[in-house]
């Protein structure tokens, strides 16, 4: 899933601008400033220990360790800054004392760890996962003291492979760019055949995706990008192996590839906005009224359910239904979601049964069926059936996704799919992703 | 020393600040010639008599000092009078006293000094101006015949201030001259820096707020005295960036001896050393204009060999 992510650079330049800010408990008119020199910061302060009051620096220790995650987008790792503050110990603060200078430091300390630290989380950069102090200390030497504070910092950093953004026309000549970087080939010469298919853009949470469209060539161009292939999809991976080129899910019947509203924006419980009969909740339904899932003519048909997977199965709302001519989802009986093809008694095009996980989303769509209902239905428990009519576990077996070979007319353009949020593996191409993606609202 | 402007009327007056206290009349104030004893003959260089400097006149309204988180801020009842720069006496119950110097005023409510307060303050206690002023006769000052020597960098007119501090009468001495021109430098802060880069972002932390003002003043005073010990007065130079380059040397001059004060490394005091009194010694006074008259005009001093002094 993308992440957002930040820069070291990013973050202790948050971090300054918020000591900068911050105002001191003690000697509140001599406030926090940065030291921007080239200089040592330390033999700076010792020689100009009358200038140095409250100036800091705020340092990135580049204590790097393997990344906790890492993709090929994202890494997770780990660093330590320390934020030092110099303070000249003489007799300008409360009493005179040098006891003084100590506690105007911890007062100090306990501010700017206020601020910068793990009470001040929800503060946080986009992308930076964790800044706490491990450790504090005054350091007491001649007539500038120090307060070093050593904070763990976690963060997430954009994986930089030297390519990124492919958009528009550019996107070619970027992804063979890249293909031909990556495979040290750089005098490769790029064949005829070298197209790109698909035109949407994937933009997940602010972040640019690093794909659009899918790129086929010829070989030995197609194994160069294949190669490539974790960079030429999107960047959330439901398991399964691009099929470069590939059409999408039940041919153009349900044609994701116009999708343009996020599943999230849509109102609830609307029938036919767009192609789609969205069900929010279990208590959503669509009873026989006229048949109003089922809606004639060209386009697409498609039932969601968003939420428990066990509510669906427990709900005795009809999705459709089953003694109408179109299309059906119900429940059958106890744990069972039959989806009938065709009106009363027909046979199962597809049983989902003893499903445990806790959420799954499920798509199913069907298009134009109602002209050739008997071809389908002819279909029925023969070689070509759509879908076998046995019980297909989503839990360990992938569900068949547009098999065409009941397609035997043009108007029985058709198609199932699901998508898992779990580890079921699905056959979707990167496309497909992306727009269900897309409409989804995936983040 | 003061200098009052020849000319200049109906503005100038005479100021002494009473280190004693606030006094609470001002009993008498004479203008003597500096070589006129008090016995003999005063000038007519003032009009009117003494008085004390009515604000700032006021109390604390709430805890301040050295115990405050902040012992740089005087809490105060009013503030009308107080300005930046000027210094006034604070006193508590017990009787303890400083000077402070004003460095910021929040208006009606307080103001902070370049130092903290080393003593406790509460609501009652009193921070008061100790100034007593009289005003400069117009007829007087606009008399040229009155100009001071401007050959003498001493100062040509002795003030008797005779005023009662506590119920007990007090007698002080100030100077002043007459002059054409006021003695004094124009360096900025950027000129400071050029010369020096990186001097602004130095300054130490109770100079920041005035960009470094009174250091580089006090860099011209010392150029002013170092001139006295070559018998010039600072007015009498009629070159302002040669007053300004030898201000500027001078101020660096003392950074560097502080640093090495504080740090025990000579090495940048003595090139900024051997830096300033090579331009003193090379640039005054054969080389710059100098005021050989009281009419204000410069010309070169020409240089006299050791036997023809």
């Amino acid at each position: 899933m993308a992440t957002a992510t930040t820069t070291a650079k990013l973050i202790r330049e948050d971090r300054r601008d918020i000591v900068r800010n911050l105002r001191p408990a003690e000697l509140a008119n001599v406030g926090f400033s940065e030291y921007d020199r080239n200089a040592d910061f330390r033999e700076w302060c010792e020689d100009n220990s009358t200038s140095c009051f409250r100036r800091f620096q705020i340092e990135d220790q580049a204590t790097y360790e393997p990344p906790v995650i890492s993709d090929f987008a994202i890494e997770e790792t780990r660093t330590q800054f320390t934020v030092v503050v110099a303070y000249p110990a003489d007799g300008r603060f409360r009493g005179g004392t040098i006891n003084a200078v100590e506690d105007a430091i911890r007062a100090d300390q306990v501010k700017i760890d206020t601020r910068l630290g793990v009470l001040n989380y929800g503060s946080y950069p986009s992308g930076l996962d964790l800044f706490q102090l491990v450790e504090t200390e005054i350091e007491r030497d001649g007539d500038v003291w120090f307060l070093v504070s050593t904070y763990d910092c976690i963060f997430k950093r954009a994986v930089d492979l030297g390519f990124t953004n492919l958009v528009g026309s550019a996107a070619i000549s970027i992804v063979v760019s890249a293909i031909e970087s990556i495979s040290f080939n750089e005098s490769a010469t790029l064949p005829l055949a070298l197209t790109v298919s698909g035109s949407e853009t994937f933009t997940d949470g602010g972040i640019d995706q690093t794909i659009e469209g899918i790129l086929t060539a010829a070989d030995p161009m197609q194994e160069l990008i294949d190669a490539m292939s974790f960079a030429t999809k999107p960047d959330y991976m439901w398991g399964g192996d691009e099929a470069s080129g590939a059409t999408e899910i039940g041919g153009s019947g349900f044609d994701l590839g116009v999708v343009s509203t996020p599943l999230q924006s849509q109102t609830s419980s609307v029938l036919g906005s767009g192609d789609f009969t969205v069900f929010n909740s279990s208590s959503d339904s669509l009873a026989n009224t006229s048949d109003s899932a089922l809606q004639p003519g060209s386009g697409s048909y498609a039932v969601l359910w968003i939420g428990s997977f066990t509510d669906l199965l427990s709900t005795r709302y009809f999705f459709g239904d089953r003694d109408s001519t179109g299309w059906q989802l119900y429940r059958q009986s106890a744990g069972q979601i039959v989806w009938y093809l065709q009106g009363s008694g027909g046979g199962q095009a597809l049983t989902v049964t003893g499903h445990s996980a806790d959420t799954m989303i499920v798509v199913l769509a069907i298009i134009d069926q109602t002209a050739n209902e008997s071809d389908l239905w002819t279909g029925q428990g023969s070689g070509n059936r759509a879908i076998d009519a046995g019980s297909y576990n989503p839990v360990t077996q992938k569900m068949a996704v547009g098999d065409g070979s009941v397609s035997s007319s043009a108007n029985m353009e058709w198609g199932i799919g699901a998508i898992w949020k779990g580890a079921v593996a699905e056959s979707l191409t990167s496309t497909h992703r992306s727009n269900l993606a897309t409409f989804l609202g995936a983040s | 020393m003061q200098n009052l402007y020849y000319n200049i009327t109906g503005e100038q007056t005479l100021t002494w600040d009473a280190p004693e206290g606030r006094p609470s009349a001002v009993t008498s104030v004479t203008v003597y010639p500096a070589g006129t004893g008090d016995d003999g003959t005063a000038e007519a260089a003032t009009t009117g008599v003494g008085t004390v400097e009515t604000t700032p006149d006021t109390t604390f309204d709430a805890a301040s000092g050295d115990a405050q988180s902040d012992p740089t801020q005087l809490n105060l009842t009013a503030t009308t009078g107080c300005a930046i720069g000027r210094k006034y006496l604070a006193t508590n119950a017990a009787g303890e006293t400083e000077f402070v110097e004003c460095t910021e005023i929040s208006s009606g409510d307080s103001i902070s000094t370049r130092h903290p307060l080393r003593n406790d303050y509460a609501s009652g206690d009193s921070l008061e101006s100790t100034r007593i002023s009289i005003s400069v006769d117009d007829t007087w000052v606009a008399d040229s015949t009155n100009i001071s020597d401007d050959l003498d960098p001493n100062s040509g007119y002795r003030v008797r201030w005779v005023y009662v501090v506590g119920g007990l009468t007090k007698v002080h001495d100030s100077y002043f001259n007459l002059v054409r021109y006021q003695a004094g430098h124009s360096v900025t802060p950027e000129q400071m820096d050029a010369k020096r880069p990186g001097w602004l972002d130095s300054l130490p932390t109770d100079h920041i707020e005035d960009r470094g003002a009174v250091i580089v003043d006090d860099a011209y005073s010392d150029f002013r005295f170092d001139l006295h010990r070559r018998r010039i007065p600072a007015e009498m130079l009629r070159n302002r960036d040669v007053v300004n380059h030898m201000t500027i040397l001078r101020a660096l001059l003392n950074r560097s001896e502080d640093r090495a004060v504080r740090t025990g490394d000579v090495v940048g005091y003595e090139i900024d050393r051997e830096n300033y009194f090579g331009a003193l010694d090379g640039l005054i006074p054969d080389k710059t204009d100098i005021a050989t008259d009281s009419g204000g005009a410069g010309g070169k001093v020409a240089a006299l060999g050791i036997w023809e002094k």
